[in-house]
């Protein structure tokens, strides 16, 4: 099991940003995956997460298993969410990935949240596109590699062209 | 046009916290707020983080529901198109419109629009009247300090006859 890097600004995975939910982002076995425990800070109705705070996990783990899968960088493009039960407050979920195909520009996935019994609670079905102009040295750069292994700090550096290639230690 | 409670603790619509305190508003059936994220919003590089967007849709087209039908819901399906990215520190109008309803479904629309009307996001719900919230759990946690007094009438109304449906 390897911890991924975080993007040092994200609001969902920083670990220095105390308004963030600070996930840890884990990797076993080709499965990118997060261990969960919401608090009531971005709820929607009392103890219970907002929708959209549930997407946005869904959304991170959905993007880092395409990068891990294909070794692209990409975009959200579109989405189909269902919430099948309400995901609780400070209460224990995985939240998790599976690279279902690449067709020529559209990268399909699925994701869901489950709890401890692997009962879902909320699902999504994914398109991404990859990303156009993005500086990539810049934005690998711009992650916190401090937790991660250095399979996994090399494979980020891989994904820079080799003319770019600058490793901030 | 009429400004709406807040929800006391909701991110995106709650005074206090780190949230994104919306200002929700009803014109015409619809619900609508006018917002500039912070940069502490973005996926990267100043874009707006696609679960933020997301949410942002979601709790208008709540809003546009609860305002516009009177009902508690809550979201069941949404379907997502992200078009352009949102950028952060850039002004956009996000808005709900109300489709159609049937036996406690409610199917709603939302889309955020930039200061030239182009759509950058939209979504399409399907909410279902809200079994677990009860009218006065809801009502304890709405914030009207700063609401029009229209909307507060039409709201305390609409709740007190949800109560009496669900007692009927």
């Amino acid at each position: 099991m390897s911890k991924l890097p975080v993007y040092t600004d994200s609001f969902f995975a920083s670990k220095v940003r105390p308004d963030g939910m600070a996930l840890t982002i884990l990797y076993e076995d080709g499965v990118v995956y997060t261990n969960m425990c919401i608090d009531s800070r971005f709820e929607g109705y009392k103890g219970v997460v907002h929708g959209g705070m549930v997407f946005g996990i869904l959304d991170v783990i959905m993007w880092y298993t395409i990068l891990l899968n294909t070794r692209k960088i990409c975009m959200t493009r579109r989405t189909e969410m269902e919430f099948l039960k309400p995901v609780l407050c400070d209460t224990m979920y995985r939240a998790e990935a599976r690279l279902e195909g690449v067709e020529e520009k559209d990268v399909i996935i699925s994701a869901w949240v489950q709890d401890a019994e692997g009962e879902r609670y909320a699902e999504v079905n994914g398109i991404f596109r990859e990303a156009k102009g993005l500086a990539i040295a810049e934005f690998v750069n711009s992650f916190d590699y401090s937790d991660s292994s250095p399979e996994i700090r090399d494979f980020f550096y891989s994904l820079i062209p080799v003319k770019t290639v600058n490793r901030e230690q | 046009m009429s400004l709406l409670p807040c929800y006391t603790d909701c991110f995106f619509c709650g005074p206090h916290g780190d949230g994104l305190k919306m200002h929700i508003q009803f014109k015409d059936g619809s619900a609508f707020s006018d917002f500039v994220l912070d940069a502490k919003f973005q996926g990267y590089d100043k874009v707006a983080h696609g679960g933020i967007v997301t949410g942002i849709l979601d709790e208008v087209m709540w809003w546009t529901i609860f305002a516009g039908a009177g009902k508690i819901s809550v979201t069941r399906k949404m379907d997502t198109e992200f078009l352009t990215p949102v950028h952060c520190a850039v002004p956009y109008r996000v808005k709900g419109k109300l489709l159609s309803q049937r036996h406690g479904n409610m199917y709603v629309s939302g889309t955020i629009e930039d200061s030239k009307g182009k759509v950058a996001a939209r979504a399409n719900g399907l909410f279902r009247t809200a079994r677990h919230t009860t009218t006065g759990e809801l009502l304890a946690k709405l914030d009207f300090s700063h609401a029009s007094l229209d909307m507060r009438e039409m709201l305390l109304a609409a709740l007190k006859g949800q109560e009496k449906d669900k007692a009927g």
